[in-house]
């Protein structure tokens, strides 16, 4: 018999994340499982062709990561509040991100938003649900944003 | 508050379908929920340029269409015990039938398997699953059978 204990929740915070949220808190009570809430946050290479001096590269990704650590709890405080959640942050390709969380967690199940973002970043980001939905080897969940 | 109670389980009586279903049973149970499996039989026309008479071409249809209707009955009994199950049999390409079934607002959560064939009908397949993620206005939850993994 199958079981689903252990949630992974993709984010993507730099959007509204609240439809995920939503259903994540659905799954977690029915089912009584943990939730792991992960944020994967861009790369930061992609600054690395400006001229910038490596003190002011490496204060910007400081500040980056505290930023993101805090809207990270400001979420789950915000939507998960009384449930048994754990929070991880990450540097790194979404996808990447998701897919190497997921199969180190011994995780049941990952719930995560199709493309969010506007234009370009929509696209890509849109791209980051199929790719995690074709190479993760547990079931995911995919919601869009514009769900009523 | 979100609520999920009636599920979308498209099927393919000719592959394997336990190892979602497994999922379903499982969703259904702890969300309440009832589950509407769907199977969409791929067009006939391939069999038209066949020499037939019209009485056989007939005879195939209403056999076929019996055939699936007791692998839904058969797959709803042995997997999904007590569970709350309705049996919709379409006719046409599955992934338009799906995303019709999704647009009709009926459902709330569609939980479909992928299959590891190997090539083009991999590529092909990969695409209905895909286009579902992308266009369905309810969550899907996609799951790859076992010996895909790798």
């Amino acid at each position: 018999m199958r079981t689903i204990k252990n949630i992974l929740v993709a984010v993507d915070l730099m959007e509204d994340s609240t439809f995920i949220a939503a259903y994540a808190k659905l799954f977690s009570e029915r089912l009584q499982a943990k939730m792991t809430v992960v944020y994967a946050t861009p790369p930061l290479s992609q600054y690395f062709g400006l001229y910038l001096p490596q003190d002011t590269i490496s204060k910007f990704h400081e500040e980056s990561e505290q930023g993101a650590t805090q809207e990270l709890d400001k979420f789950v405080k915000q939507h998960f509040e009384g449930i048994e959640t754990q929070q991880r942050l990450a540097n790194g390709q979404p996808q990447d991100v998701i897919l190497g969380v997921a199969k180190e967690g011994n995780f049941d199940m990952i719930i995560m938003g199709t493309h969010s973002r506007k234009g370009v970043d929509r696209l890509m980001f849109g791209s980051v649900a199929n790719h995690v939905v074709k190479q993760a080897d547990i079931p995911v969940l995919t919601v869009r944003p514009d769900m009523q | 508050m979100r609520t999920i109670k009636n599920i979308l389980v498209p099927v393919d009586v000719m592959e394997d379908n336990e190892y979602f279903i497994e999922y379903a049973k499982l969703l259904a149970g702890k969300l309440d929920a009832k589950i509407t499996l769907l199977y969409a039989r791929p067009p006939l026309d391939r069999f038209y340029d066949v020499y037939l008479t019209d009485d056989i071409v007939e005879k195939l249809k209403a056999d076929s269409k019996q055939r699936a209707l007791d692998e839904l009955e058969k797959l709803s009994e042995e997997l999904l015990g007590e569970v709350d199950v309705a049996i919709k049999l379409r006719r046409g390409q599955p992934q338009d039938i799906i995303m019709d079934m999704i647009h009709s607002d009926e459902y709330d959560m569609v939980i479909m398997g992928t299959h590891c064939r190997k090539g083009v009908e991999r590529v092909i397949f990969g695409s209905v699953a895909n286009r579902v993620v992308k266009h369905s206005n309810t969550p899907v939850l996609t799951i790859h059978p076992a010996e895909c993994k790798g």
